[in-house]
């Protein structure tokens, strides 16, 4: 198990057909798909960003009528999902990509075959999968990691939700109860039973992070196993587990699971500031870009303008350096970080919002690499006060949060005069402008569709 | 019967209810929402003896001095001393002019006179320092001082402290009420008030409850609730703004000068800073106070100039609350009285209502005090003495051993530590229940280090009811994360504690994370940007708790209190 990025600091200059800024699922998927035209491709990220903050959910757009807690009536299938929210914002990404809506499923495709499987996203003709949140809510999704898309609730049953007895964040009875309420509301035919289970019986395990519980799991699924049989009550058809099932692939670990119970077993996704999930696909990202011969770097970038003024630094060299907290020289100014040209044919811009640093706001809203105007709602922030950028209720609506790039339909970023910037710059996932992912229901699967489209845009392809 | 109502959850109504049930006082404590959850929680957290009002009225500053002083020694675990710098600055350190060293002259015989009064607070005497020696103990000040003069003050959590004194006079007998709402008032013989109808904010019962006596201490709701009585109760409601940072930038307190010649602060609290005060007059509603763009803007204009180095702090929020201040015409903020006043309002027609204006935190005491004699002289009973500065509030008898608690129960140090400053000597009990019960040993908001067996504790024996009740008992999500990390797991503790249903569960958690929001809107930059966008892809986001849980918001009966009102909402 290796924790940190793959990869290298920036030590010289960059050549390659293809940079990518970002190395979240969209800078993940805009790299695979240069790399699939054959390109050469580095990609430069300051550090992980809200991709390993990830629930382990791809979703792509939500049933507009069937918010979690109301019954899934008028079931559309995610196509008209997606079209509905396309319709409902018209300067939502969707929309901007509506014409090219026929070659979704190639690119969903994608991810599972990339992934090796371990991504993957429902026919655009089904509707979206339903699953259990930790936070005791239902939540819709298209896509997501196996383990936890395994969990969808449309499978039905009696379902046994295991959690650690009386754990605030795993309280089996606490989530069990949830579920039933919850899928009476939404006409889901599935039952639900607590199974709270003694695995947690040494005097300091209440105070273990997720990371520290799932490589104990990983280590000796048995005693798992053991606890759920204990807890386990009659007439349960399967299980659905914290998302700790092993520190990277869960798949070892569940197909332990079911074959010692003999029920089908799924993860949770999560909903905290440790989701393993998250760390996971941000790992998985990484093995199959290295594997795919994307050179991964470290690095911050900044540009003075477009694509020919694209430099790169180092940023955390000096800090890696022990020697600056040396007796006496703490005091001294570390030396500016050495600054390195980028030679590309294209660039591609996925940095993300705020939680990835490609959008920053100090006093007012900018983009972090080329200074980008930033959109909010079709205007230009003029630097407003924050308080006007936003509502009073949290889930009103909030315009800061739906701020970013605006592109044109090739995504390529435009100026203030509604022209692209560089016609070699290209942008995709959360530094769009349009989605809030938190209210518009389109997330990490949305970032996987624009990231490869913005790889193949930035080819010289589609469009 | 009860032979006193206080309406009130407040610092002075908590207090009231304290030594009137020490006095032997069937004393019921009626609250619209929770302890603290108005003007006592959103002021700056200081039991100081208010240096400012020295200019004004110096019985205001040798009063809360004294006080100050019995305070310490009944709660001497929620106290922390905060050494301040007065700056003295001049356009060229190197040549003051005629003006500014005249008011170093100034400043120095002024804190000289402070002085007098400190030995009631055990607080030490003013020194002055050359500007070398105030840049070596407050390295964060701006470069342009002839010097600087210390004083010293307390800082308190006024959140314990209220709920602090209600434990107190529920243990010696009181009735508690909290998110019960006072809707009138009973009338008897001649118009004399006998009593009050409330409605249960839970239920939406209606009760009536009769006492000899009633006592409003409803800080800037007098006059609301006094209009109910058909009696005119003035005040003159000045609104203060404070902005908290997320990390402690100075050693010590320090006094910067606004663009308009106004005093604030700069002034490490807890693991934070509090940046404070705006002092202006408020015409509003104040159930629903909100920052705005200039409020925050001032503060932030006179602390960078003379403690530039804020800037790299993070504003967490930015809170406001409403001073009861004494109604008088013709003078400005600054200088209105911080005295208080105790009326009956026989005159009025309607005897047997005492009501209670003005003050300060730190001498709530000994307005509480005047209060019950007050009471006594309206119910005719024999004058019972008071007892309220001699007997320790819960916790504070005696300072438990850190280090021996946490070896002994196997907890954290640091954990160990802020619950023994929160609940003095009761961290022991608080310990102990940890180790009874396993599943409590768990770790909920790690800014502040606060452990589910402490909000068990607030919920069993604290009142503490909603998740809201809980934040102010134990500073859940005060921290720099505000709620993102702890949220979730401090409702699913409230949800078992509390056996809430899961519709009940998710609206606590969705109100915690809504008045977090609130305080975070207007100081938006930076990271904290990020923070939020964090928040909202846990909670709306990948926990879905959007639109269902905000659809439940609407004011129907729930369970627990009424969601939709608006919160105060400090530190």
């Amino acid at each position: 198990m290796s924790v940190g990025l793959r990869g290298r600091a920036v030590e010289g200059s960059i050549r390659a057909d293809v940079v990518v800024i970002g190395g979240g699922i969209a800078g993940a998927a805009a790299a695979l798909a240069a790399r699939r035209k054959g390109r050469q491709v580095a990609l430069v990220r300051r550090a992980w960003g809200a991709t390993a903050l990830s629930a382990g959910l791809l979703d792509l757009a939500p049933d507009p009528f069937a918010s979690p807690a109301q019954p899934l009536g008028e079931r559309r299938d995610v196509r008209g999902c997606i079209r509905a929210l396309a319709l409902r914002s018209p300067r939502h990404p969707w929309s901007l990509l509506a014409e090219r809506l026929e070659r979704l499923p190639a690119l969903l495709g994608r991810a599972a075959e990339e992934s090796g499987g371990r991504l993957r996203f429902t026919p655009l003709e089904a509707e979206n999968r339903c699953v259990l949140t930790p936070l005791g809510t239902l939540k819709t999704s298209a896509g997501g990691q196996d383990a936890v898309l395994r969990g969808d609730l449309h499978h039905g049953g009696r379902i046994g939700v295991v959690g650690f007895a009386r754990h605030p964040a795993w309280d089996a009875e606490l989530l069990a109860a949830s579920l039933a309420e919850l899928a009476t509301v939404a006409g889901l035919r599935c039952g639900a039973a607590a199974v709270p289970t003694d695995y947690l019986d040494r005097i300091d395990d209440y105070a273990l992070r997720p990371l520290q519980l799932a490589a104990r799991i990983e280590k000796d699924p048995d005693r798992l196993v053991q606890s759920i049989r204990r807890a386990l009550p009659p007439g349960v058809d399967r299980l659905l587990l914290p998302p700790l099932l092993g520190t990277d692939d869960p798949a070892p670990v569940l197909a332990h699971l079911e074959a010692a119970l003999g029920l089908p077993c799924a993860e949770l996704p999560a909903a905290s500031t440790a989701p393993l999930p998250g760390l996971r696909l941000q790992r998985l990202l990484e093995a199959r870009l290295e594997a795919a011969g994307v050179q991964l770097l470290h690095g911050e970038a900044t540009s003075d303008g477009d694509v020919a003024g694209l430099r790169v630094t180092a940023p955390l060299a000096p800090i890696l350096d022990p020697s600056h907290f040396d007796e006496g020289r703490a005091t001294a100014e570390p030396p500016p970080p050495p600054s390195h040209r980028v030679e590309a044919v294209a660039v591609v811009l996925a940095t993300g919002r705020y939680v990835g640093g490609g959008i920053r706001r100090n006093g007012r809203l900018r983009e972090s690499v080329f200074d980008l105007p930033v959109a909010i709602d079709g205007g230009i922030d003029p630097g407003s006060w924050p308080g006007s950028l936003t509502s009073v209720e949290k889930g009103g609506e909030q315009p800061a949060f739906r701020a970013g790039v605006a592109v044109d339909r090739q995504l390529r970023p435009l100026d203030r005069d509604g022209t692209p910037r560089d016609t070699r710059l290209f942008a995709c996932g959360s530094v769009l402008a349009g989605n809030d992912p938190a209210r518009d229901g389109a997330g990490l699967g949305l970032s996987w569709c624009t990231g490869w489209l913005a790889g193949e845009a930035a080819c010289g392809e589609g469009g | 019967m009860y032979d006193l109502i206080v309406i009130g959850g407040g610092v002075n109504g908590t207090g009231i209810a304290r030594d009137a049930a020490m006095r032997g006082y069937r004393t019921l404590l009626v609250e619209k929402r929770d302890f603290a959850a108005g003007s006592s929680g959103a002021n700056s957290g200081m039991i100081h003896g208010g240096v400012r009002y020295l200019r004004y009225d110096r019985s205001v500053t040798e009063m809360a001095c004294i006080d100050s002083g019995y305070i310490q020694r009944i709660a001497p675990h929620l106290l922390f001393r905060i050494p301040f710098l007065f700056p003295l600055r001049a356009e060229d350190p190197a040549d003051p002019s005629l003006q500014e060293r005249f008011l170093r002259y100034g400043v120095e015989v002024y804190l000289g006179l402070y002085d007098v009064y400190q030995p009631h607070k055990r607080g030490k005497q003013s020194a002055v320092l050359s500007a070398e020696e105030a840049y070596d103990l407050e390295p964060a000040l701006a470069r342009d001082l002839i010097g600087a003069i210390s004083f010293d003050e307390w800082g308190i959590d006024p959140f314990r402290l209220c709920a602090a004194n209600a434990v107190s006079a529920k243990a010696h007998g009181a009735t508690l009420r909290t998110y019960a709402q006072v809707t009138g008032f009973l009338r008897g013989e001649a118009g004399r008030l006998e009593g009050v109808t409330l409605r249960d904010e839970a239920t939406g019962a209606e009760e009536a409850h009769r006492a000899r006596a009633v006592v409003l201490a409803c800080g800037p709701w007098s006059t609301k609730v006094a209009k109910l009585a058909g009696v005119e109760v003035k005040i003159r409601p000045g609104k203060g703004v404070h902005l908290t940072l997320d990390r402690r930038v100075s050693n010590y307190g320090v006094i910067c000068k606004t663009v308009d010649g106004r005093d604030i602060f700069v002034m490490p609290h807890e693991q934070t800073s509090i940046v404070g005060t705006t002092d202006d007059d408020f015409y509003g509603d104040p159930d629903h106070l909100q920052v705005t763009e200039d409020e925050v803007a001032y503060l932030w204009e006179a602390a960078t100039r003379s403690v530039p180095s804020v800037r790299h702090a993070r504003i967490l929020r930015a809170w406001a609350g409403v001073r009861p201040t004494m109604y008088e015409y013709g003078k400005l903020e600054d200088a209105l009285s911080r005295e208080h006043a105790i009326a009956h309002h026989d005159a009025d027609g309607a005897s047997g209502l005492i009501s209670l204006v003005g003050g300060k935190l730190a001498s709530y005491r000994i307005m509480s005090e005047e209060v019950v004699d007050a009471v006594e002289r309206v119910l005719g009973e024999q004058h019972r003495p008071c007892r309220t500065h001699l007997e320790p509030l819960p916790g504070g008898d005696a300072f438990p051993d850190v280090p021996e608690l946490a070896g002994r129960y196997r907890l954290p140090q640091v954990t160990v530590e802020r619950i023994a400053y929160r609940h003095g000597a009761l961290a022991a009990s608080i310990c102990e229940l940890a180790d009874r019960e396993p599943h409590l040993r768990t770790p909920i908001c790690r800014c502040e280090q606060v452990i589910a067996a402490e909000l068990a504790w607030s919920i069993r024996h604290e009142e503490g009811r909603r998740l809201l009740d809980l934040r102010r008992r134990n500073r859940l999500a005060m921290g720099p994360c505000q709620g993102t990390d702890c949220a979730a797991a401090a409702a699913a503790v409230l949800a078992r504690e509390a056996e809430l249903a899961p519709a009940q569960q998710r609206r606590e958690l969705a109100d915690l994370l809504q008045m977090r929001w609130k305080g975070k809107r207007a100081v938006l930059d930076g990271e904290g940007l990020a923070q939020e966008e964090l928040s909202r892809s846990i909670h709306l986001g990948a926990g879905a708790l959007g639109e269902a849980p905000l659809a439940e918001r609407a004011p129907k009966a729930g369970a627990t209190g009424q969601p939709t009102k608006a919160d105060e909402d400090a530190a």
